[in-house]
């Protein structure tokens, strides 16, 4: 049973009780602007944001906790791994800092620890240790107008599709993350365009890991058929040397 | 001999610089020393260094294939300066990651946490293998130095064909396997790709 977050933007007020949440049960440092941040308001402190839209608009970011996450088959050592609850959680002791997962999520969200020596990976992990206790994460339990909420994915699709049904005009005819890069587990409505919570393209419906699968099945078969094809060259070129040493047969010498 | 002497001083003041930038990524972190942030995680050298750079060290795989493959044997003169420059380049790439990896060494944990499924995992794979077998091609020539290293030196040279094409096909997939890096950042590059 995955869960997830539903987000309805219309219902949130901006109060940053999540942000506060999340920092405190992250234990995350005291944030102050640095050059290598970016707008949006998330960094390796602060792992879920309230971000100003004009017209008085909020709207949270957060880790979108892919179904299939780009990112988790990008690590070379898997340290990032998507749990059956449904969080993407890290490893710090296996990173070995490449970044290919910050390149490759198509949501921008891992954020890099820049200043320090030993640094790792940041990301809203879900609050895991918490759901998998059987609580909500802090974010959700802090909002005071259930604008952030927490329940298992299937349930929660319900209620976004519900409330889209009960006051069409209230809200854009969607539900953000229900189908995007193969699913998220973070799900959003709202009355404006969210298209900037990613990098501003579409997200086309297919899993990103899918778009890997295949080069990377090919692998072995692309060795084993370029070591074959060459050991097959070689074999064949060094015959013939070998047959132009030797003396050519008698019969040959009399056609010529 | 005066302009040797001014250019040689020049590379070491470079030299000297890079030392102190490569001391001062370690005390005080990447954020201080390059230009790196959350917007771009992967520093041009990258791109330069690890994608081009090693794509130009094809010349150890060309070469020997030329020459060992399909017996070009009058190439066979520039046979070992190739594979030099080729595992030089190789391992001045390692060299960089070393410094550009935010936990260098967790490196050889390629070795223990597999994902398959990762194209960087791959190119870490064939990087490191690569690496082992032009060490291999290439030890029999300063072996040849060291009567007491003749043994493997003949063991070498037996196994060279074999050493030759592993490499070719290492190769092969460690330069595709770049380019499939970005397979997973479709969202990343600029719509012309």
């Amino acid at each position: 049973m995955p869960f997830a977050i539903l987000t309805d933007t219309t219902k949130c007020i901006g109060c940053r009780q999540c942000v506060i949440a999340c920092k405190k049960e992250n234990r995350l440092p005291p944030d102050f602007p640095r050059r290598w941040d970016l707008e949006d308001g998330l960094s390796a402190r602060n792992w879920t944001s309230i971000i100003d839209r004009p017209g008085g608009k909020y709207v949270r970011k957060q880790c979108r906790h892919c179904l299939e996450p780009a990112r988790v088959s990008a690590c070379p050592v898997g340290a990032l791994e998507k749990t059956n609850v449904g969080a993407v959680i890290y490893d710090g002791r296996k990173c070995m800092g490449c970044r290919y997962c910050m390149m490759s999520c198509p949501f921008g969200i891992p954020r890099y620890d820049w200043d320090q020596t030993v640094p790792y990976i940041r990301k809203c992990i879900f609050c895991y240790s918490r759901i998998s206790a059987g609580r909500q994460p802090a974010c959700t339990e802090a909002c005071p107008t259930q604008a952030t909420i927490f329940g298992e994915r299937a349930e929660l699709l319900e209620i976004a599709h519900q409330r889209l049904r009960e006051a069409p005009d209230r809200y854009l005819g969607k539900v953000w993350g229900e189908t995007e890069v193969g699913g998220t587990s973070v799900l959003y409505i709202s009355d404006i365009d969210l298209a900037f919570l990613t990098r501003g393209q579409e997200l086309s419906s297919e899993p990103l890991p899918e778009q890997t699968k295949l080069a990377m099945n090919a692998v072995p078969f692309a060795f084993l058929g370029v070591v074959s094809a060459m050991a097959a060259v070689n074999w064949v070129i060094q015959r013939r040397m070998k047959l132009e040493r030797q003396p050519e047969p008698p019969e040959e010498n009399s056609r010529a | 001999m005066h302009r040797v002497r001014v250019v040689k001083l020049i590379l070491w003041l470079f030299s000297g610089f890079a030392v102190a930038v490569a001391a001062g990524r370690f005390l005080f972190g990447l954020g201080a020393t390059t230009n790196l942030s959350d917007a771009t995680p992967w520093g041009l050298w990258i791109g330069f260094d690890v994608l081009s750079g090693v794509a130009l060290a094809a010349g150890g795989f060309i070469v020997t294939a030329v020459v060992y493959i399909f017996r070009f044997d009058e190439f066979r003169a520039v046979v070992r300066p190739a594979v030099l420059t080729t595992f030089l380049g190789y391992l001045a790439v390692v060299a960089g990651l070393v410094f550009d990896l935010g936990l260098p060494w967790n490196m050889w944990h390629l070795i223990i946490y597999w994902n398959p499924r990762s194209p960087l995992f791959e190119v870490g794979w064939c990087v490191m293998l690569y690496l082992t077998v032009l060490a291999l091609e290439f030890f029999p020539v300063p072996a040849e130095e060291f009567s007491a290293l003749a043994r493997i030196r003949r063991a070498l040279l037996g196994i060279r064909l074999p050493l030759v094409i592993i490499g070719i096909g290492l190769s092969t997939l460690h330069q595709s396997s770049l380019g499939s890096l970005f397979l997973l950042m479709p969202y990343h590059l600029h719509p012309l790709w």
